[in-house]
């Protein structure tokens, strides 16, 4: 649960780095990634809340309880994630190629910006 | 503490210091270049302060893994019902 809100915020750090370089040039495309990145983040900590019934279930092991499959739902978030990781790396690329610049540099650039995925 | 655990400790302490070192890094660039912090610097400021604790509740958890119980059930959330 953790780990989604801090994921979410280096994300957001990085969205606003892009706003900060880049201002108004892909301001729509750093709003969208960041709400469905919050969106993300709200379902992944309502799961991690939610995830035994009774709730209590998930840090008391006397009490009876069914809990859901941590990996199966592992799986099914991160992918998702991986893909809004891809969609805000590709963000700048489009202004970098917008650049009037040598095809050297702009590769050079984009290089750095595509850096930020690791 | 058996090997596989020493040696997960030993990567996640390295990888939250080396994400520390950075974040430090990222200060003192700022500072130096008499730049102004930003909304992109408090964000991974937070970031970083919420790994912290994090990464301890996950060493804790990891030092615990052989102790007692149905902690380690806990941790792998397998779907069943599970009795006290």
């Amino acid at each position: 649960m953790l780990y989604c809100i801090i994921i979410t915020f280096a994300k957001y750090s990085v969205l606003c780095l892009y706003h900060r370089i880049f201002g108004k040039a892909i301001r729509r495309g750093i709003i969208a990634v960041a709400m469905i990145q919050t969106i993300w983040m709200v379902v992944c900590v309502c799961e991690g809340l939610f995830r035994c019934s009774p709730v209590q279930g998930a840090w008391d092991v006397t009490i009876s309880a069914v809990c859901q499959n941590f990996q199966l739902i592992v799986i099914a978030a991160e992918p998702f994630n991986c893909f809004l990781d891809f969609v805000m790396v590709a963000l700048p690329i489009r202004v970098v190629r917008s650049l009037q610049l040598p095809v050297r540099h702009k590769i050079a650039v984009s290089a750095i910006f595509l850096l930020g995925s690791l | 503490m058996n090997d596989s655990q020493a040696r997960d400790i030993a990567l996640v302490v390295g990888l939250t210091g080396m994400s520390t070192v950075i974040v430090m890094l990222r200060i003192i660039a700022r500072m130096k270049g008499k730049a102004t912090f930003g909304a992109d610097d408090y964000w991974i400021f937070a970031a970083a302060a919420l790994n912290l604790p994090y990464m301890g509740v996950y060493i804790w958890g990891l030092l615990l893994a052989d102790t007692g119980p149905g902690i380690a059930d806990v941790h792998r959330g397998n779907s069943r019902t599970r009795q006290p």
